[in-house]
């Protein structure tokens, strides 16, 4: 059902509270009490015979958003109300002044919108804005559990930076059910980051999904389409070399996230069924290190260049592979609105195509991280082998 | 090493040769793409040539083409890719482009149309004038493909879609057998065949169409669309009947009382009058759509998933349908007709006033059936099955109605609790929906129907693809389950046969029967009424 378009979305109800207890109560007492379901329904226009309908939550899933601020909430929030579909309730969770007094504050609301059912019935979703500070925000394993839905999937936006080694963080992984992040916005070089945290959703069973990996999937759709290609596919068991170039800014001295371009290598690695042979290592900014598929040597190598663009960002993925003779050069380029396919066998040109594949919003990403679920075909490989590769 | 491992290299003789040598076979590599493993598209059909037979038909331009463009807009066909327009009609590239660019206007799914898509496909797509019956335009038109073979790399791979009157099936089958466009070789490619429905007019009809398309493709390079077969929620039925242990076990006579499935249409004949005229509720909607929801619901489980093993169990529940007799036709099967009447607050013409209908024609636009399937998990089951035009709502919907709790645990104190009831919502809303008894709060005992509820819509916002989509992919890819083999068409036919035959020396009832916008004539109501128990208000 979709809540998002404006004119049908309505806000019906809204409190606040002080404690988790106070918000919890509030919230059950809502749905428990006719009169204040009543008062939830009564602002849904009658239907074409005059009756009201009734308002049901949504029942898709819990939300947990944590940002490092106001602001990132608020874009997180425009992320959400742009999605097909709602979680049944979303906690945007902004911790604040870690050394300050513990304190709880939440906002609380209901949205709802008439669904196209034609029988009047609205379906409503739950916001919760909260602010914790001192103590309390250092213990979001303590207030999350008590503020989801019962049975319901839980889903962790951790919209910040990640410090794997948090007590809090080990904590609040066992109690939910997929932590999306954002490992190209990690500090230092990000791969080491994503490596733990990898580690630590594996102690938890927790899945993860990385919304860096999510974006590269126009990435791999051009790669797959070229070895679709019969000129092309006899060479994909025959790769020698798996070379990502990316933006270093306007500095090559100063370190660079490289999760975007490590992934790529980990993806083909792990469709590959290559095992790795050699961590990545760096020096003088480049990085290398090499797989093996069925005994054969696979180097790779991520190489910064000087752009304009974001640094960390990929700018072209390089692909050789040698066979009786025959020397195949694929490069894959992306730009805002396209990928772009160029292959070479000997120097020849075999393959030249462009698919239109738009770079993906935030609120894009977001709903293809929420519709995964629990089933997320390719990212536990990819991860298991990123994980082998940052070594 | 154990002669077992042999298998390990793919289970050839080559390998057993290898393993009794000791040595071990040099693990297999499926032709699959690794690298579309997990990816929004998982497998892309070869390089290939769509020839469209009947392609200045309303068909190809409303669905047939809309579902080509939507999926080379959505990168699902290869680069290598050409359409072959093949029509009576004096037309050039240039102007059979532009007429579907302007069909496309209308009825694509995706608006507006992404020109620079429109341009990539519109340049794949040729002309090629000639007439069904002349052999010398199969001859032209095998020229055209291998010119375009050779130019656009497409290997011999070709598709042939027959979108034209059913009327034209035997002679163009012949025309491409007589020109040897039907034959595969190890390095031609393959050539499939998709024949659209109505598969014939009766059985023998059907037969004699099977007979024909046999003696040019064998019977895996013939694919019989159904474009029911292909929305999703039809697919989907498999998924939750066999993807899901609970309901399995009481998907049994012990347990269910009757099932029934509903295609309900507000719409008339819509211009289509001489097509009706022709078909008729009977051939338009039980004989195909109808029959294939009830084996659906009634299959056993398949061994896999293939094509075979699916169509085989279909088959088994066809055959196991208890044929009626002339003598049980009119108790079993009612047939009706709208006359005219009100829907959705608009008066609408009864169906003899409808344009290019016969003023007194017998024609059914309802039909109503009661079946029994003569095997040991449905024996005593009855399935009522109903279709029509001009009633008050447009549903698609198979109801499965379970018994009677044994024991009237609560009928002293309160009420009975209504038996529980499985609803697939097929269209609109689709979704499921469980009847099941709770306690009404209070101090008593009073037992009310609840339901619990699943919308499709609130669980996935995905979009689903269009069914020619689903299945023009389906035939490109080479997968066939969800397309109808020739004994299902016949198993079919043998159930509607008799009716029709009765029909025709039989009395007529008093057409038009119904009003539109009512639930059809009072008769299919007492089908079900004099057994105790009465169709799902929808």
């Amino acid at each position: 059902m979709n809540l998002s378009a404006a004119e049908l979305t309505t806000l019906r109800w809204k409190s606040t509270a002080h404690s988790v207890a106070e918000a919890d109560a509030l919230l059950a007492r809502v749905w428990s009490s006719t009169e204040s379901r009543q008062q939830i329904s009564a602002g849904a226009s009658p239907d074409t015979k005059g009756t009201t309908g009734l308002a049901v939550r949504t029942g898709v899933m819990n939300l947990v958003v944590v940002a490092p601020g106001e602001e990132r909430a608020v874009g997180a929030a425009s992320s959400l109300a742009s999605l097909p579909r709602n979680p049944s309730r979303t906690l945007f969770i902004v911790p604040r002044d870690p050394e300050g007094p513990p304190t709880f504050h939440a906002r609380l609301e209901i949205f709802c919108a008439v669904t196209p059912r034609g029988d009047g019935t609205s379906a409503c979703t739950e916001l919760l804005w909260i602010d914790a500070s001192g103590e309390a925000g250092r213990h979001l394993s303590s207030m999350v559990p008590q503020l989801s839905l019962h049975d319901l999937p839980t889903l962790l936006w951790w919209d910040h930076t990640v410090d794997p080694t948090s007590r809090d963080l080990k904590e609040l992984l066992r109690g939910v059910d997929r932590i999306l992040f954002n490992g190209a916005e990690q500090r230092g070089v990000g791969i080491d980051v994503v490596r733990d945290l990898i580690a630590l959703s594996s102690a938890s069973g927790t899945a993860l999904s990385d919304f860096s990996l999510i974006r590269q999937a126009r990435w791999r759709d051009a790669v797959a389409s070229a070895f679709d290609e019969p000129e092309v596919a006899p060479y994909l068991h025959a790769i020698s070399k798996i070379r990502s170039t990316y933006s270093a800014g306007s500095t090559l001295s100063a370190p660079v996230n490289v999760v975007k371009p490590t992934y790529h290598l980990a993806w083909l690695a792990s469709r590959l069924n290559a095992r790795v042979a050699e961590p990545l290592t760096s020096q003088a900014g480049i990085w290398s290190g090499a797989v093996e598929e069925e005994g054969r040597r696979i180097n790779l190598t991520l190489e910064p260049v000087l752009d304009a663009g974001r640094s960390g960002t990929t700018l072209a993925l390089h692909i050789t592979a040698e066979r009786r003779g025959g020397t195949l050069e694929l490069r894959v380029r992306a730009d805002g609105e396209t990928t772009q396919v160029r292959a070479e066998v000997n120097g020849a040109l075999v393959l030249e195509r462009t698919l239109r594949a738009k770079r993906a919003t935030d609120a894009e990403l977001l709903s293809r991280a929420l519709e995964l679920g629990e089933v997320d075909p390719l990212s536990p490989s990819i991860l298991r082998t990123f994980a082998e590769l940052v070594g | 090493m154990k002669s077992g491992k042999a298998s390990e290299g793919g289970g050839t003789i080559r390998d057993l040769r290898i393993a009794r040598a000791g040595k071990k076979a040099a693990p297999k590599r499926s032709k699959a793409n690794p690298l579309r493993t997990g990816l929004r598209i998982e497998r892309v059909p070869d390089p290939n040539t769509v020839v469209l037979f009947g392609a200045t038909g309303d068909l190809a331009h409303r669905k047939v083409v809309p579902a080509l463009y939507h999926l080379w807009a959505g990168d699902l066909l290869p680069e290598k890719f050409a359409l072959v327009c093949f029509g009576r009609r004096d037309a050039s590239d240039a102007s059979m482009r532009a007429d579907l660019r302007a069909s496309l206007e209308k009825h694509a799914r995706v608006k507006p149309i992404d020109e620079a898509r429109w341009s990539e496909f519109a340049s794949r797509i040729s002309y090629v004038r000639g007439a069904f019956d002349d052999p010398e335009s199969y001859a032209s038109l095998s020229r055209h493909l291998d010119q375009i073979d050779a130019s656009v790399g497409t290997g011999g791979n070709r598709l042939f879609y027959l979108a034209t009157p059913a009327s034209s099936f035997p002679e163009i089958i012949r025309g491409l057998g007589a020109a040897g466009l039907d034959h595969e070789t190890g390095e031609s490619g393959w050539r499939r065949v998709v024949i659209e429905k109505p598969f014939g007019r009766d059985l023998d009809s059907a037969v004699k169409l099977n007979r024909e398309v046999g003696k040019v493709f064998r019977e895996s390079q013939v694919y019989r669309i159904d474009h029911y077969l292909g929305k999703e929620t039809v697919r989907n039925i498999l998924i939750f009947r066999f993807g899901n242990l609970i309901f399995e076990p009481l998907w049994h006579r012990r347990y269910i009382d009757h099932v029934q499935i509903t295609v309900a249409e507000t719409i008339g004949v819509e211009g289509r009058g001489a097509f009706y005229e022709e078909t008729g509720a009977l051939r338009d909607i039980l004989q195909n759509h109808l029959l294939q929801l009830l084996t659906l619901v009634a299959m056993e489980p398949p061994a896999t998933l293939d094509a075979e093993a699916l169509r085989d169990e279909k088959v088994k529940v066809l055959r196991a349908v208890r044929l009626l007799s002339s003598d049980t036709v009119g108790e079993h099967v009612i047939r009706g007709q709208y006359g005219p009447g009100w829907i959705g607050a608009t008066e609408v013409a009864g169906y003899r006033s409808e344009p290019e209908v016969d003023p007194s024609s017998e024609t059914e636009t309802f039909v109503a059936a009661r079946f029994e399937i003569d095997d040991w998990r449905w024996a005593g089951v009855p399935f009522y099955l109903r279709a029509g035009k001009r009633l008050p709502k447009r549903a698609t919907e198979i109801a499965i109605q379970f018994k009677d709790v044994p024991q009237r645990l609560f009928s002293q104190t309160g009420d009975a609790p209504e038996p529980n009831m499985l609803v697939i919502r097929i269209q609109p809303d689709e979704g499921i929906l469980l009847r099941f008894a709770a306690k009404v709060p209070g101090l008593g005992t009073d037992v009310r129907p609840v339901n619990m509820d699943f919308a499709y819509g609130s669980a996935f916002s995905v979009e689903s693809p269009d069914a020619y989509e689903t299945l023009i992919l389906d035939a490109l890819l080479g997968d066939a389950s969800l397309f109808t083999r020739a004994d299902e068409v016949e198993a079919a036919w043998r159930i509607v046969d008799p009716i029709m035959e009765s029909w025709l020396v039989g009395q007529e009832p008093t057409l038009p029967n119904y009003a539109a916008g009512t639930w059809g004539p009072d008769a299919a109501d007492a089908l079900l009424t004099r057994e105790g128990r009465r169709w799902r208000r929808l």
